[in-house]
């Protein structure tokens, strides 16, 4: 049954593909639900960790270690930019503080390149567990690992903004940030919570990325952070779970087109005239109604 | 005579003042976000090779089709400008660009990755034009530019430009037909930027999609912040810097993209008026100085 191969194939590339952009893309869509801030920057941020993760797995020969890592780096990373950047800029024009924002990226991208060299580095890795092999179904173990660590952790990021205080501060001050300030509630302390977990979560999306590829290179952040603009569209900004679902879309979508079709415009250039027909015509995205956390 | 070196620096300054103006005048001035201009100047420069390489006809022709296939494209986007705001236009913009380097890249008829070569050289009665005349006929285009943005903005156009980029509603409200300068503030800006791509083609008469990628969308944002926005002079400056400075400082073009990210950070966050803006440090202190300063003029003078 080679059609049958084909297809469970293209499911699971697919599958991890949108597992990718859901992780990136859930960070940038808490933050546009909160501060109403397109954080571009978060790209750099994922790459940033797809760094921090490779330098740790060459220095200490832990795959392990990687994660930590980078979950660490990048939180504190995402805390400066909220810290330093935003929190001076949430009252100003939302396209001033999109242009800033890609303002951030394409610095933090420049310098990645400089410090780290224009050239991919090859991210090599054994694992001691192996994929799943039955009949037809053909599972590499790094598909395993994306797929299991990006539905855990999205399962953690449910668990924080439904059953936890902080979540339920989350989603105060995404309805109305003044009267949540008025309540008492530290607002800026919870918006500096939100940028760690969100950059957290990009840290861990970049290593993972990292050793799904095999490389990390200092553009991997620039295709993924406007492609991430498609998969948040798609949901409703600002929407957590139309973002993943978006994305597990998306990256099913772009697998079976590719497969079956090749490429009859470039693949990027397919997904944003997507991105400007639901822009155009569902502006709040094509799950959600309403804005919410 | 001038050094061919200085020349070829100043048509570049040239071509990228247009490039700024055009961000001036729809951000500045109208207040709508675009991050596409790059593409638009693609399309302006792709026509004129077109019309010159595949059709035959004469260079000059170029000039109306690069500005008449921009601002039609324009008037198409400024239609989606009605439905959208802010980052939203911003980010549908950015699509826009990659879209259109998408369609270029694809396309045979443009000659996909390899781009289009053999662009004459803009010629008078059979001779091509000097350098120092192109770059004459380049300032030429841009004083005319600066001529005509000047006129449309202290008019009722520049007006109801202000207006819309205040408070949309209330412009509204006040009985401003936001449709229709939202549309010819796209044109306007799409026009000038298909110029600068008029120009371009027909002075490095080789073109590539690689030349009109969003990257350079941001550039052309970076020139017009730069400078100050809502100002003439403000664009001018910010080309003029961005163009000669890196030619002096040769080590910034390896770190380009980091400088002007972090321009466009640093002045955002610390001098969003940007350097010559209207409410910029640099600028208040200026015409503050005794030399600019005016007689102030009296009531009964001004009836």
């Amino acid at each position: 049954m080679e059609s049958v191969e084909k297809i469970l194939e293209n499911w699971v590339t697919g599958i991890t593909l949108g597992s990718i952009y859901a992780l990136i893309s859930i960070g940038m869509t808490m933050v546009y639900g909160l501060i109403k801030i397109l954080h571009v920057a978060h790209a750099s941020v994922y790459v940033l960790g797809a760094f921090l993760g490779f330098a740790t797995y060459s220095l200490t020969g832990n795959i392990w270690l990687a994660f930590p890592a980078a979950m660490a780096g990048c939180a504190l990373a995402g805390y400066l930019i909220y810290s330093y950047i935003y929190q001076r800029v949430q009252d100003a024009r939302a396209d001033i503080t999109f242009i800033i924002s890609l303002g951030l990226f394409m610095a933090m991208g420049d310098a990645f390149r400089l410090i780290a060299g224009p050239y991919s580095l090859s991210f090599r890795h054994t694992f001691f567990f192996p994929g799943i092999q039955s009949g037809i179904l053909k599972i590499t173990p790094e598909q395993l690992l994306v797929i299991g660590s990006s539905v855990f952790l999205m399962g953690a990021i449910w668990w924080v903004v439904n059953k936890t205080r902080t979540g339920l501060a989350w989603k105060a001050s995404a309805q109305d940030r003044e009267v949540a300030m008025g309540l008492g509630l530290k607002v800026n302390y919870y918006f500096g919570l939100n940028f760690i977990f969100g950059s957290a979560l990009a840290g861990i999306a970049g290593v993972l990325v990292g050793i799904y590829y095999v490389q990390v290179n200092p553009n991997m952040g620039f295709l993924w952070s406007y492609k991430v603009f498609v998969v948040m569209v798609l949901g409703g900004l600002g929407n957590v779970l139309g973002t993943v679902i978006a994305s597990y879309f998306l990256g099913v979508a772009e697998t079976f087109i590719i497969s079956y079709f090749g490429y009859f415009l470039p693949r990027d250039s397919i997904a944003f005239i997507l991105m400007i027909i639901v822009l155009i015509f569902m502006p709040s995205g094509v799950m959600g109604r309403r804005q919410r956390i | 005579m001038i050094p061919m070196y200085y020349m070829t620096v100043m048509t570049f300054a040239c071509i990228n003042i247009l490039l700024s103006l055009s961000v001036g005048v729809l951000t500045g001035y109208a207040g709508q976000i675009s991050l596409g201009q790059a593409a638009f100047m693609g399309i302006g420069a792709y026509t004129a090779a077109f019309v010159t390489t595949k059709m035959g006809l004469s260079c000059w022709l170029g000039i109306p089709c690069s500005v008449f296939a921009t601002a039609i494209v324009g008037f198409g986007l400024g239609l989606i400008s009605l439905r959208l705001k802010d980052d939203f236009l911003a980010i549908a913009t950015m699509g826009f660009n990659f879209v259109v380097v998408g369609i270029l890249l694809y396309a045979p008829m443009f000659g996909r990755a390899l781009g289009m070569g053999n662009i004459p050289m803009l010629s008078l009665f059979g001779n091509p034009l000097s350098r120092e005349a192109y770059l004459g006929f380049c300032v030429g285009s841009v004083v005319a530019v600066i001529l005509v943005v000047w006129w449309l903005q202290r008019s009722w156009v520049g007006l109801a430009w202000r207006a819309i980029r205040e408070v949309q509603e209330v412009a509204d409200v006040m009985g401003v037909n936001i449709t229709k300068y939202k549309i010819f503030a796209f044109v306007v800006s799409t026009a000038i930027a298909g110029l600068s791509g008029y120009l371009y083609a027909h002075f490095v008469l080789f073109i590539t999609p690689y030349d009109f990628v969003f990257t350079n969308s941001t550039f052309a944002v970076t020139l017009a912040v730069l400078g100050g926005m809502g100002t003439i002079r403000g664009p001018v400056l910010g080309a003029i810097i961005l163009t000669v400075v890196p030619e002096y400082l040769r080590f910034i073009q390896d770190y380009r993209m980091l400088t002007y990210g972090l321009l466009l950070v640093v002045i955002l966050l610390f001098q969003p008026e940007g350097l010559i803006g209207n409410k910029s440090f640099l600028w208040t202190h200026l015409t503050r100085l005794r030399i600019f300063r005016r007689k102030p003029v009296s009531v009964e003078a001004t009836q």
